[in-house]
This record gives C-alpha cells, sequence and structure tokens, in this order.
C-alpha cells in the first residue's frame, strides 16, 4: 500500500478522490437532511394543523362534562378523523385508537397544556400520533381528548428515493473526479518528468541541455533554475577549459626552444662529462614528453571548442591501420588481422590517432599478446592483460583518468583515451571499453563508413 | 442499511401549539333554601353553547351535589325532555304540567335572568332577588 501510494500520481488523485468524496457526501447530506425534514414537516403539519384548527373550532361548543351525543357529534364534526374520548366514554363514528396511544403519551397529554406529538417508528411505517386536550378557560383540563394517527409511509418513500438519488450523484461524481485527477496529474508531472531527463543529461556531461521555461507557476521556476544552473556550469567549463588553451599555447613556445635546445644537448651528450650527459637526457627525456603533453591538452582544446574539422575520405581501413602500426613500430609486436577490400570514408590523420592511442594503451596497460581486428564498421582492439577494474569502466575515456592510482607516473599524456573518443564522435561513432570473459580488455571503435 | 439509518426517526414526545379550550359562561338560575320559602340566586360556570334555554334547562336538570350540600332546593320537577326557546320565549317539557308557587317563580326568576319570558306563568311584576 505504501509503495503504492509513493508515486505524485496516486497521491494526487487519492487526495482528489477524497476531496471531491467529501465534497458530493457533504453536500448531498446537507441537501438531503434538509429535504427529509421538509418533507416530514409538511407532511405532519399537513395532518396536524387542520385537525388542530377543527377542534379550536369546535371547543367553544362542546358542553362540559360531555354526555355520549356530545361526543359523537364532536367526532363527527371531525369528520370521523379523530379518537374522543372522555374518562371512560369514547365516540362512536372515529377510529379507536385505544390501544395504538402509546401510554407515555396518555400519560404525559392529562397535565399538558398543548398539544402533544410524537413521530414513531415502532409499526411497518413511521407514523405521528397527535393529542389534542380540551383546557378550560382557567387552563385546568376537562378530561376530553382528542387523536389521532396518520402514517408517514409516503413521505419515508420520498425521502429514500432522494437518497438513493443522492448516492448516485455521487457515484457518478466520482469517476469524473478521477478524470480530472488523471489529468491534472499529467500537467503536473510531465513538466516533472521533463526536468527530470534534461537533469540526467546534464549529469551525463551533456551541459547545453535546457528545458522549457514558460509559464509562471512553481515548475516553471524550478525550470529557470535549473537553466541558470546548467548554464553556470556550461560557462565555468568552458572558462577552465579556455585556461587550459591559453596555457598550452603559452607553453608551446618556449616548449620549441626548448626542444631545440635539448636536442642539441642529447646529440652532444657523448662528449659530455658523465654526471651532465646524464643530466641533459634527462632533460631532453622530460621535455619531449612535455610538448607531448602540451600537444595532447592542445588537441583536446581543439575539440572543446569545436575548432576540429574532418577530412573525410576514402580509404582503405586495412591499409591504415598497417601503415599506423608500422610507422610506430608495432608491426611485430601486434597480431593484426586485417582484411583486404574493408573501405570507408574517414579521417584519415584522425583514425590514425585513435588507433595509435588503442594500441598504444594495450601495449602499455595490457599484457601481450595484443589483437587488432578489422571488421566492417569495426575496429576491435584486444589484449591479455588483467583487464580493465569493474569500477574504472564507467571513467576510462575521462581526461586524466588512471585506472591504477598507484601508477603515478606514465608514458602518456593520459589524455590518449579521452583525444581517441572525441576523435571517434567527430566520427559520429563511438569507442566502448569492456572486459573479454576470456580475459584482457577489449575495446570496440565503431565508425559509420 | 445506512439508508434506513438516515431515513425517518423517531421523536420524543413534543409539544405543539396551545391547547383549544372549551368556552365558559356564567348561567344564573333560581334555587330555594331548605324551608321552600325563598328564592335564592346561583351562577354557574357552565361550558357549551348558551341560548336563551340553557339556564332553564340546567334548573330542570335540578341543582348539583355541591348545591345540595349548600341545603338548596328546587321544586321545579324533574323531566326526561328538555325546554326550548322560540325567539325569547321558552317552551316547558309538556309533562310539566301542575307547578307549585315556588316553582313557577324559580322558572319565571330564571327565564328573566335569560333576557326571556315563560308563557302561561302568572307572575309579572314579581321581583326576584
Amino acid at each position: 500500500m505504501r509503495s503504492l501510494l509513493r508515486g505524485l500520481r496516486p497521491r494526487l488523485m487519492a487526495a482528489f478522490l477524497l476531496l471531491t468524496l467529501l465534497g458530493a457526501v457533504a453536500a448531498a447530506g446537507a441537501s438531503y437532511a434538509t429535504a427529509r425534514n421538509l418533507l416530514l414537516e409538511d407532511a405532519q403539519d399537513g395532518f396536524m394543523n387542520p385537525l388542530v384548527k377543527d377542534v379550536r373550532d369546535y371547543a367553544p361548543k362542546l358542553t362540559v362534562p360531555p354526555a355520549q351525543q356530545d361526543l359523537d357529534e364532536f367526532a363527527s364534526y371531525l369528520r370521523g378523523t379523530a379518537f374522543v374520548v372522555y374518562g371512560g366514554l369514547r365516540a362512536h363514528g372515529g377510529p379507536d385508537l385505544s390501544s395504538t396511544v402509546p401510554a407515555e403519551m396518555r400519560t404525559a397529554l392529562k397535565s399538558s397544556r398543548t398539544v402533544i406529538w410524537q413521530r414513531r417508528t415502532d409499526l411497518a411505517e413511521p407514523y405521528v400520533v397527535i393529542g389534542i386536550p380540551l383546557l378550560r378557560a382557567d387552563g385546568s383540563n376537562t378530561g376530553v381528548e382528542v387523536w389521532a394517527i396518520s402514517s408517514l409511509g409516503g413521505p419515508q418513500r420520498a425521502i429514500d428515493s432522494f437518497a438513493k438519488a443522492a448516492w448516485v450523484g455521487v457515484s457518478l461524481v466520482l469517476p469524473l473526479a478521477l478524470g480530472l485527477a488523471l489529468f491534472t496529474a499529467r500537467g503536473v508531472l510531465r513538466p516533472v518528468r521533463r526536468l527530470g531527463a534534461a537533469a540526467r543529461a546534464l549529469g551525463s556531461g551533456r551541459l547545453d541541455t535546457r528545458v522549457d521555461e514558460r509559464g509562471s507557476d512553481e515548475l516553471s521556476d524550478l525550470a529557470r533554475t535549473f537553466n541558470r544552473a546548467a548554464e553556470q556550469l556550461e560557462s565555468s567549463q568552458a572558462a577552465s577549459r579556455r585556461f587550459v588553451a591559453d596555457v598550452s599555447h603559452e607553453l608551446r613556445t618556449p616548449l620549441t626552444a626548448m626542444n631545440a635546445v635539448s636536442a642539441v644537448l642529447d646529440e652532444d651528450a657523448a662528449s659530455l662529462p658523465p654526471d651532465t650527459a646524464v643530466a641533459a637526457r634527462l632533460v631532453s627525456t622530460e621535455t619531449r614528453k612535455l610538448t607531448r603533453l602540451v600537444n595532447d591538452l592542445m588537441e583536446i582544446s581543439r575539440f572543446d571548442e569545436g575548432r576540429n574539422v574532418l577530412e573525410l575520405d576514402e580509404w582503405d581501413i586495412g591499409t591504415a591501420v598497417r601503415d599506423c602500426l608500422a610507422a610506430r613500430g608495432w608491426t611485430t609486436s601486434v597480431q593484426a588481422s586485417l582484411p583486404d577490400g574493408v573501405t570507408g570514408r574517414v579521417d584519415r590523420r584522425r583514425l590514425d590517432v585513435i588507433v595509435a592511442n588503442l594500441v598504444g594503451n594495450a601495449l602499455k596497460h595490457g599484457g601481450a599478446p595484443v589483437r587488432i581486428t578489422v571488421r566492417p564498421g569495426v575496429i576491435e582492439v584486444s589484449d591479455h592483460g588483467p583487464g580493465i577494474p569493474p569500477d574504472a569502466l564507467p571513467h576510462i575515456f575521462d581526461r586524466f583518468y588512471k585506472a591504477d592510482t598507484a601508477r603515478s607516473r606514465s608514458e602518456g599524456s593520459g589524455l590518449g583515451l579521452a583525444i581517441a573518443w572525441e576523435n571517434a564522435r567527430l566520427h559520429g561513432g563511438t569507442i566502448e571499453a569492456a572486459n573479454d570473459p576470456a580475459g584482457g580488455a577489449v575495446f570496440t571503435l565503431r565508425l559509420p563508413w | 442499511m445506512t439508508l434506513s439509518a438516515c431515513g425517518v426517526r423517531p421523536t420524543p414526545v413534543l409539544n405543539g401549539a396551545e391547547a383549544p379550550t372549551v368556552s365558559s359562561h356564567e348561567v344564573t338560575i333560581y334555587l330555594l333554601t331548605a324551608k321552600h320559602d325563598q328564592l335564592v340566586r346561583r351562577t354557574r360556570a357552565y361550558s357549551g353553547d348558551v341560548d336563551t334555554a340553557t339556564a332553564v334547562n340546567l334548573l330542570v336538570a335540578g341543582p348539583t351535589d355541591e348545591e345540595k350540600n349548600q341545603g338548596l332546593a328546587t321544586e321545579v320537577p324533574a323531566s326526561s325532555s328538555r325546554a326550548y326557546a322560540v325567539s325569547n320565549v321558552l317552551v316547558l317539557p309538556e309533562d310539566m304540567a301542575g307547578l307549585t308557587k315556588m316553582a313557577q317563580l324559580q322558572l319565571y326568576c330564571t327565564a328573566i335572568a335569560s333576557r326571556a319570558k315563560l308563557e302561561g306563568v302568572p307572575t309579572s311584576g314579581f321581583n326576584c332577588p
């Protein structure tokens, strides 16, 4: 039950139904009570008032104490509708109510100075009993009593049919309320769902996600807040990327000079004293590494700024991969399965970067043998190393992400896979990282060539 | 079940309009003292229709128990039928022949008190008490 009511929609609908039920029952109940009272009052007054009036009209003519004849004349004046008694005498011609009138009313009438009446339900149908005492001018009781009874069966049937109509009305309103609740819930939930989807998109890195913020209700407010947050996030990310781009650019000019100087030092290392030679080679190596890092950073920055463009051409993929391996001297260390005739429209330079990064990564971190397979639309690079830890899989293409935190320094810039991924994306393709059940990591590049 | 529960409910015994009252009239009749020598003026409360014959009929019906206890008497004989009035003349029942002097005075004074005359009762000029 709790899980059923957890959603916003069931809660809204339950509240709607409850409200409707309360309102309908209250309205129907109030009008039912009013109608019932009116119907009963009407029936009772219609019966009692004429009788009391007749008795009042006849009373001055009645001889007290009355003889049998006086009572009979009285009863016939009342057209035989009432039961007239005086002590042990009773009028002929009226209904005999001597056993019907309840004892409590008979007792009450003895001392009453007003007409008394009671509605009773101890018979099959409800009925009303009226007792009229006749008083002397000084207020003492003459002992003459007039009794009458009237059934309330008619009003009861009317009241019952009214109640039935009220219940039918309430039950007809409920589906209507349900429909209205569904409609309202949808109106409220649609923007909420849209906002949820946008938040998920933002969370997965699409910082340009925005939601429709038209309207002036609280949900539109929320949408505006969301959009502002996304904008700020986007601009702060853009600022940090611009900073990286600027720094890389500024570093490149001195690095070029340093490269030239360290190359000279490297060449002359043999003629230098041993300690100085080691230092010269170290400077040369680190300078080259730094140059590669700065180049990779600039490449990533170009991706971020969207300045990279594809130069598509029809290429034989097998040949391209083979050239790539040969250029880096990996022909012997990598088992290549490169069928002829697989061609595709790709940017040759970028495909080269992707393959080099994937294979280089496999050679560095995976175990031998590293295998590369080309199939139509797919290039697969697999190794036989320990594979990628499951918690690292979602981040393997993140910048500077290291699956093994103990390995603080490595040959690469930490941007290789990120650059490969950006290049694949530029082609409209994807790279997937997975672990082969037989052991080792598998990177699958899919390009829509 | 719910429907019948909120249907017609019984009520306690309730008070309605003021009870009707019967009329109350004062009727004057003349009775006799215990010695049958003097008229006694008597005013009775009477409920019901009052006409010119009402007082005489009450007289014919005789004194009440209370009046008897006070020692009052009558010489008007009882009758099974009633006196009636024709305009302002009262007609006595036929079986009331041979009235005594005091009975005649009783009837005469009672009729006068009812603003009526009694035919054939020769007592004109008598001052009723």
